[in-house]
Order: structure tokens, then C-alpha cells, then sequence
């Protein structure tokens, strides 16, 4: 500025106007917080109803190789009295017949993870097997189930029970999504999975991918609840700070841009159970190949971390590039806790 | 998803102005004693938002004071980062120690440091160092080019440079404006990046332009 100096006998205009419109602009900016991030972070869309045939995608992935009579339909009601909504697959039992056609989806009723009455009644599997894994997924930041419906086939394949829910704002799920909100969903979500009687508390497993992945390490990170049997991140963030480091190339605070507490830094090292960091090495959607690095020499030393890096894989494709029964065989091998 | 994403990416990188002198350069020329400056400007660096490309809009309010004819103080506000519910300012010292005499510039250097505080949370502080040389080509237009530079000591790069060159125009007697070509963060790569910066150098760093305007006001000479 000022590369143009006056001359002695220029006019001297009133500098006060000026500084006036100054401090308004600057006072107003600061009350209207306007570029808050929180609103970039979640993708949600609505729908009426889940699993319908007509709102998937064909990039999504999804085969409906899951028999009706395993998927149970889950309400939830988190904390804020929001109902949030969730489905438990279950891997078939003794007696099952798959594929016999199309069962009501009438929701079971579970407040803070405590099973209604009808719902208690309603179960039948009163001694899970030792070696029956059950999933909590935690999915991305886009969509609602119907986008990881494919994903929840997957981990099915693979012999696990799989409860996905929708956090706050998507699905059905009322409300709205924040980070308290996420966070408070994944809590009620592992209650409901502990008041199963047909799962095996020392067998839960937390999977987050990509934005899910705060909520799954967030489930880690306490384990005065439950002490899991491991946590899988799918090309997970590393903290809203990461993000904007990266973006600005600057050491800034995650808080500076976003209310979320999203900080995988700085709670892996918390994580009580053995983890794995699987991740595409083309991954450039918000650089999460980076992220995930940060989160591995973050937990080293910590916790037992291992990176399981996947050549031209990207955010949304790691199953498909790794072919799905690699992948089913990579993350049922960690699970029974085998070599990769 | 991605494109979320990329306007979630987008918006934290006005914060890589704020650290690296945002808004015009602070002090091309210096004032004379007691003379005062208010500037306003607004720019950064080109970047695809939505699918256009447009200069980040980081604006900057800033006024100096000729503590003598060589040496001044200033101190500004960041409008963009009150957007962001934060209290952006800079301050700083300026001190030009070569007048222009025939090819030798007008030549001063500018050290400051850039706040940025998140009221009841953290806060960030930048030193910054710059360099400028400037020439005035007859009484209506000026020259310049110089360096600016951010330090960080937690966070690699720890020096982010931003080579500029600019011009100034007078356009009447206490008003003037200037526009400045800035190469942010030379020395890192531009992709893979959160951000996508569309006006790279050699795959580095990110291009782009900042307005400034300025008043000139007060001083003994008047």
C-alpha cells in the first residue's frame, strides 16, 4: 500500500467516516460468524424409507444379497430425544431359512440403548457364539445407510453382525448433525449393541470410514464402557486441524473452523484395542492419505496400529480396487486377529 | 462428497493470507513524520471454488503512522477472519533504510507479527518478516517487488515465503490505488492439496492477486 506518496498540498480528507465504516464492517463480521465449516462437513439427504430398490445408486455397490428375515429394523433415541434410526444384520443362525421372502421392517424400540419390553421378548438368540464379531459402522459424511448399504454387505460377507446407523439430520433420523450430535449418536449406538443379548461384548468392532471415523475413534478412545475387540478406520481424517493445515499451509487450530470436535490426533492415542488403518494410496479427496499417515505416527508407540495401504485406491473405492474378497479377507484377518 | 469437501477445504486456505502478509504489502514507500495511511484491500490466491476460478476475497483494513521519514507503525484488521468468528489482526514496524537515487530502489523492510484469537478458545500467532524495493516512475506510478515471509515452528514449512511484484497509481491527491501478483508458498507442491489452487508455478504454490486502496492523511507538512 501507500506506493503513491502525496503531495504537500494535497486536501486532507476526514480519516474519521472511514474508520466509522470500518469498525461497523468488522463488528458485524464478527457477530455473524458467517464461514463456520460445520455445514460443509455433513452431506445428508432424506429419505422415507431405506432400502428401496429405486434410491440406490449403481455406484453405490449394493447386491441385496442380505436375506430380509436377518435385517432388523432399529429406533434409537439419543440423548437430545431425537430419534435416530439403524439397522442390526444378523448373521444367520440355526434354524434360519435365508431368502424367505420379505419380513415386516416394524422398528424395535431401544431408548439410551435400553431394549423396550416387546423388544426383549422379540429375542430368540440367547447364546451367541464366542466367535461371532459384530460390527458398529460408522459411516461417511454424504448420503444416509443407503449409500453404505453395499459396505454393510460386505462385512456381512465376511461373517460379521453389522449395526449401521444414520447420525442425527440423516435418514430418517430427526434432528440435525454436529459433531455433538455424531458423537452422542455413536454412544447410543454402541448402548444398543451392549443390550443385545446375542452379541458378544468383547467381540464388538468399531469401523468408521472416512468422516465415521471420528465417531469410531471417539468409541475407542472410552473404554471404560466396553473394551472392544478392535477399531478399523477406512480412509479416515485426521482432525479438522489437518484439514486446514493442509489447505492453508499453516499450523491454524481445527476449532478456528469448525465447532466439531473432530481430533483423531489427538484421541488414537487413547484407543484401547488393536486398530487398522486401511487406506487408498490415490485418496485425494481431502487428502486422507496424508491424514491417515498422520494418525499412524500419531499411535505408534501407543497402541498396536497397523497400516494396511491400498495402491490406486481413492476415498470411495477401496473395496472395489482391492477386489471384495481381499477385502472381506483383510478385515475378517484383523478382526480374528491372524497376520495380514 | 468431494465437492463439499473442496468448499470445506477452500474456506480454511484465506487463512494462509492472514499469515502471509494479507492484503497489499504493508509499506512500500515510507510515510513522512507524523503522516497517517489508511488502506483497505482485498485478494489472495486463485482458487477453484464451485467450479470458478476467482481470487480469495481476504480483506484487510489496515492504518500506519510515520513515526519519522523512515521509519513507521501500523496495525490492522482482518475482515475475513471476523467471518470466521475470529479476531484477525496484525502490527508491526517498518523501517526503510535506502531512498531511491538513480538505479538504487527505495528499499525498507517490514517486520510484524499476525494474531489470529478465537475469543474464550486458542489463538495462532505468525512473525512475519518482509522485504520490498520500489520505484516511482514520475509522480503518478510506482513499482515494487520483494518477498514476504511467515515463520511457523510447529509446523513444516517453517518459513512460507510469497514473492510479489505490484504497482501503484495515484489517482488524485490523497487516494491512490495498487494491485499486487503474490506467489503464495512457493516451495510447497500444489497437489495433491485440499485446496485446489489454479494458478500454480512448476506444480508449486498458488498465485494470485490482491486490490488495494489507500488515503494518506495528516503530517507536519501540511
Amino acid at each position: 500500500m501507500n506506493s503513491v506518496r502525496r503531495s504537500p498540498k494535497s486536501k486532507v480528507p476526514n480519516p474519521k467516516f472511514g474508520i466509522c465504516v470500518i469498525c461497523v464492517i468488522c463488528g458485524l463480521l464478527l457477530f455473524v460468524s458467517c464461514f463456520r465449516l460445520d455445514s460443509f462437513l455433513f452431506e445428508p439427504t432424506r429419505v422415507t424409507d431405506y432400502l428401496n430398490p429405486a434410491d440406490m445408486d449403481s455406484s453405490w455397490h449394493v447386491r441385496f444379497i442380505i436375506p430380509d428375515s436377518l435385517i432388523e429394523p432399529v429406533t434409537l433415541t439419543a440423548l437430545d430425544g431425537n430419534h435416530i434410526y439403524g439397522f442390526f444384520v444378523r448373521q444367520p443362525a440355526e434354524g434360519d431359512c435365508p431368502r424367505t421372502g420379505t419380513v415386516p421392517r416394524s422398528p424395535t424400540d431401544y431408548t439410551d440403548g435400553v431394549r423396550s419390553q416387546s423388544a426383549e421378548s422379540a429375542k430368540s438368540v440367547d447364546n451367541p457364539p464366542e466367535n461371532q464379531f459384530t460390527v458398529i459402522y460408522n459411516h461417511g459424511n454424504g448420503q444416509n445407510i443407503n449409500r453404505y448399504w453395499g459396505r454393510v454387505e460386505l462385512l456381512w460377507e465376511a461373517g460379521c453382525n453389522v449395526f449401521i446407523y444414520d447420525y442425527e439430520g440423516f435418514g430418517k433420523s430427526e434432528g440435525s448433525p454436529s459433531g455433538n450430535a455424531c458423537y452422542a449418536d455413536a454412544d447410543a449406538a454402541l448402548a444398543y449393541v451392549l443390550a443385545r443379548p446375542d452379541v458378544v461384548d468383547s467381540n464388538i468392532v468399531y469401523y468408521g470410514w472416512s468422516l465415521g471415523s471420528f465417531m469410531a475413534c471417539h468409541l475407542a478412545a472410552d473404554d471404560t464402557i466396553s473394551k472392544p475387540r478392535c477399531l478399523i478406520l477406512e480412509n479416515p481424517m485426521a482432525s479438522t486441524s489437518a484439514l486446514a493445515k493442509e489447505g492453508a499451509v499453516l499450523a491454524i487450530p481445527g476449532s478456528f473452523v469448525a465447532d466439531a470436535d473432530f481430533d483423531n490426533e489427538a484421541r488414537i492415542p487413547f484407543v484401547g484395542c488393536r486398530t487398522l488403518i486401511i487406506y487408498g494410496k490415490k485418496d485425494d479427496t481431502a487428502v486422507p492419505r496424508r491424514n491417515a499417515e498422520v494418525l499412524l505416527a500419531e499411535a505408534q508407540g501407543w497402541i498396536p496400529i497397523t497400516g494396511y495401504p491400498v495402491e490406486n485406491a481413492s476415498h470411495s473405492d477401496l473395496p472395489e480396487v482391492m477386489g471384495y474378497d481381499k477385502y472381506e479377507r483383510v478385515v475378517s484377518a484383523f478382526i480374528v486377529g491372524d497376520s495380514l | 462428497m468431494k465437492h463439499k469437501f473442496l468448499i470445506l477445504a477452500v474456506l480454511p486456505a484465506v487463512f494462509l493470507l492472514a499469515a502471509v502478509r494479507c492484503g497489499t504489502v504493508t509499506a512500500v514507500t515510507p510515510l513522512r513524520r507524523g503522516e497517517s495511511a489508511l488502506a483497505i484491500s482485498v485478494g489472495g490466491p486463485v482458487a477453484d471454488v464451485a467450479g470458478t476460478n476467482i481470487p480469495l476475497p481476504y480483506a484487510v483494513a489496515r492504518y500506519r503512522y510515520g513515526l519519522n521519514d523512515q521509519a513507521g507503525i501500523y496495525v490492522g484488521g482482518h475482515l475475513l477472519a471476523a467471518g470466521f468468528g475470529l479476531a484477525g489482526i496484525d502490527f508491526g514496524f517498518s523501517y526503510h533504510f535506502l531512498q531511491q537515487q538513480g538505479w538504487v530502489p527505495t528499499v525498507g523492510a517490514i517486520a510484524g507479527i499476525t494474531a489470529l484469537i478465537q475469543p474464550g478458545g486458542g489463538e495462532a500467532l505468525f512473525p512475519q518478516l518482509d522485504l520490498v524495493a520500489s520505484y516511482r516512475l514520475g509522480d503518478r506510478f510506482t513499482t515494487y517487488f520483494g518477498s514476504q515471509s511467515v515463520y511457523q515452528f510447529q509446523y513444516r514449512p517453517n518459513v512460507v515465503l510469497a514473492p510479489f511484484v505490484g504497482g501503484g497509481f495515484k489517482v488524485s491527491d490523497p487516494f491512490s490505488l495498487n494491485l499486487e501478483a503474490k506467489w503464495y508458498a512457493p516451495t510447497e507442491k500444489t497437489h495433491p492439496r485440499n485446496v485446489n489452487y489454479s494458478l500454480p508455478i512448476a506444480e508449486h504454490g498458488a498465485v494470485g492477486f490482491v486490490l488495494g486502496a489507500n488515503w494518506l492523511f495528516g503530517g507536519n507538512h501540511e
